[in-house]
């Protein structure tokens, strides 16, 4: 389902979930659950991990997701764009979360195993000197930049915010645009209202 | 002239500053781009160079690029 699905029929899952349905969970899982677990996958690419991992986050974060319409924590949880929304938000979380965890206790084990070696507090000083003379960005920041980039793409889904986006990065006018999807300017220029505001942060939800 | 494109401080100075362009340039500049905006507009709301902007927005067609191929 998904993107390709009739807008429609996610708002009415959405609704029945919101009205406490739990069947309407079902068809919302087959349709988003894979998405989580790439998403997932690419938060946690950093960590060592196995496949299981990635599921977990998905697992945690749909079973969050539901938990939180049910309770009414998402009053603009309307149709599909932001039904993305919130789950991008609560997957992207709980992976950063895993990625923090497993970098604190792989640091731990370091500092262990350096403490334990003579002179062992001094062998990451050259690395540590050669990061910062090096006139080259460091490999964190271009991280950094990949993942913001990356990121904003991701939230806006896989439809048609998604095209939007690039079509307008890479030039085109909102006339072009329209022609494109066989929508209006005004049409364009409400859905470029929309992807900003997504990037704004303006729909915002209250996540655990 | 900005600070990271100052020629007169060292390439390591140049690289650190270039460092303190937070996420939040990179989506103000994508942001501005969905409004329409030209590079001189960008510039002067995020208060960098033209050259900037320009590296910025390639960089952002870049990894979009790599992004939808996946």
């Amino acid at each position: 389902m998904d993107q390709q699905s009739p807008d429609g029929s996610v708002t009415i899952w959405l609704d029945q979930l919101k009205a406490g349905d739990p069947a309407a969970a079902k068809p919302l899982w087959d349709g988003y659950f894979g998405r989580l677990v790439s998403l997932a996958r690419g938060r946690l690419r950093a960590i060592p991990r196995a496949a299981a991992d990635e599921e977990d986050v998905a697992l945690s974060a749909f079973d969050s997701f539901c938990r939180g319409a049910t309770e009414g924590r998402f009053p603009r949880l309307d149709d599909r764009d932001d039904l993305w929304q919130v789950l991008f938000v609560i997957t992207d979380r709980k992976a950063k979360g895993q990625v923090r965890h497993e970098t604190r206790q792989k640091r731990d084990t370091r500092r262990a195993v350096h403490g334990s070696q003579a002179g062992g507090g001094a062998d990451s000083a050259p690395d540590v000197l050669a990061a910062k003379a090096s006139p080259e960005p460091s490999p964190e920041f271009v991280a950094e930049v990949t993942e913001e980039c990356a990121k904003l793409l991701e939230m806006l889904g896989d439809g048609q915010l998604r095209e939007i986006a690039v079509w307008k990065m890479e030039g085109y006018t909102n006339e072009e645009i329209g022609k494109k999807i066989d929508r209006s300017i005004p049409a364009v220029e409400r859905k470029l209202a929309m992807i900003r505001g997504f990037w704004r942060g303006s729909v915002r939800y209250e996540l655990e | 002239m900005n600070w990271n494109e100052n020629p007169d401080l060292p390439a390591e100075v140049r690289a650190r500053l270039l460092e303190r362009l937070a996420s939040s340039t990179i989506r103000e500049v994508a942001i501005c781009k969905m409004e329409g905006a030209t590079n001189e507009e960008i510039a002067g709301r995020i208060g960098r160079s033209v050259v900037t902007v320009e590296r910025l927005l390639v960089a952002i067609r870049c990894i979009w690029q790599r992004e939808s191929m996946r």
